[in-house]
């Protein structure tokens, strides 16, 4: 009985961090080799969420802050002067209504997020390389905590110049 | 069985947190040990519920930041004051459907199809924003997010005070690398 129990409480642990999962993906365009470009500049940051918390200009700086720490640790130098990548990213969140699949089952409110950088070659629109990072929490305030951490590693990600 | 009790003890932790919430966000360039003194400014309510809408909620939020700010040395300094502090409160009534599955009562219609007359309010959703601006620029330095849902609003309405204290107990923030 008591296994069962234990058991029980263990897969209800694991169903409830499954739905907080994150995810990091990678997109790179064929046939271009992202290691040969040497500078970057950032040029928009926007936020599409009516949460406060999210929606404000701090938390812009915050992820601009940790893409340029990346994107510099990945060999890149940051210039205003004619930059080989233009980075623009969107974070974007979405509130979910549901049901908790685990005791006690009742309403949930769950919150979603998305945060797509994107480098773009010198005056081409479509990116050479596309992060997206996903993530969902039963809090908005756990997510803003994340979100730069999660900017910098999604940054990383980047190849690193002459790698 | 301590396994059971842990588990048991994580679910109902998870379950607790997600009905009351705090974001603190900051410009770190900023030397906040500048700002001596600030003006507060309520920019409203937003909210269909009497209760929330009062002005005397408004009051005691203003009330318990000021008090909470001069705790901190700030002095209250109207019209010439460093920062600006605003605060605002918006709230949604939410209703829970056959299934369990919570959706938002929008303003002025009911729910799902608009049945206003079929709508039960199951829990109100409210959210408390502290803006510190600087008052020479308007820039945004400092926001504190507090946000609850309860179906009580008593408990609802008496938690707002005291976590716009909670909220600037991190007010001014520390600086990284400080000693």
């Amino acid at each position: 009985m008591r296994r069962r129990l234990a058991a029980l409480c263990f897969g209800a642990v694991v169903l409830a961090v499954a739905v907080m999962a994150q995810d990091f993906v990678v997109n790179v365009a064929p046939l271009i080799d992202p290691s040969a470009f040497r500078t970057f500049a950032i040029r928009s940051g926007r936020v599409e969420s009516a949460r406060p918390e999210f929606d404000n200009p701090l938390l812009v700086k915050k992820l601009s802050s940790s893409i340029r720490a990346a994107l510099t640790s990945r060999g890149l130098t940051e210039t205003s002067d004619r930059p080989d990548l233009v980075v623009d990213y969107v974070l974007a969140t979405e509130d979910i209504n549901t049901i908790s699949s685990e005791p006690p089952r009742g309403p949930l409110r769950l919150m979603k997020v998305s945060l797509v950088i994107d480098l773009m070659a010198g005056g081409t629109a479509a990116p050479v390389w596309r992060g997206v990072y996903r993530d969902e929490q039963k809090t908005g305030s756990r997510l803003v905590e994340k979100l730069p951490e999660a900017a910098r590693e999604l940054a990383a990600k980047f190849p690193r110049r002459g790698a | 069985m301590r396994v059971a009790s842990l588990c048991a003890a994580v679910l109902i932790a998870s379950v607790v947190v997600a009905a009351d919430e705090r974001s603190v966000l900051f410009d770190e360039d900023v030397d906040f040990s500048m700002f001596r003194s600030f003006a507060l400014r309520n920019t409203g309510v937003t909210s269909d519920r009497p209760e929330l809408s009062s002005p005397l909620v408004m009051q005691a939020i203003g009330d318990a930041i000021r008090a909470s700010l001069v705790g901190r040395g700030l002095g209250d300094g109207g019209a010439r004051a460093d920062v600006v502090v605003e605060y605002s409160v918006s709230g949604v009534d939410f209703e829970v459907g056959p299934f369990g599955r919570p959706w938002p009562i929008e303003a002025g219609r009911g729910g799902r199809g608009g049945r206003r007359e079929a709508v039960k309010v199951a829990f109100t959703e409210a959210t408390m924003v502290i803006d510190v601006k600087r008052e020479d620029s308007r820039a945004l330095v400092w926001r504190g997010v507090y946000r609850i849902a309860d179906g009580e609003m008593q408990k609802l309405v008496d938690a707002l005070p005291k976590n716009a204290v909670r909220l600037l107990s991190q007010y001014p923030p520390k600086r990284k690398g400080r000693s």
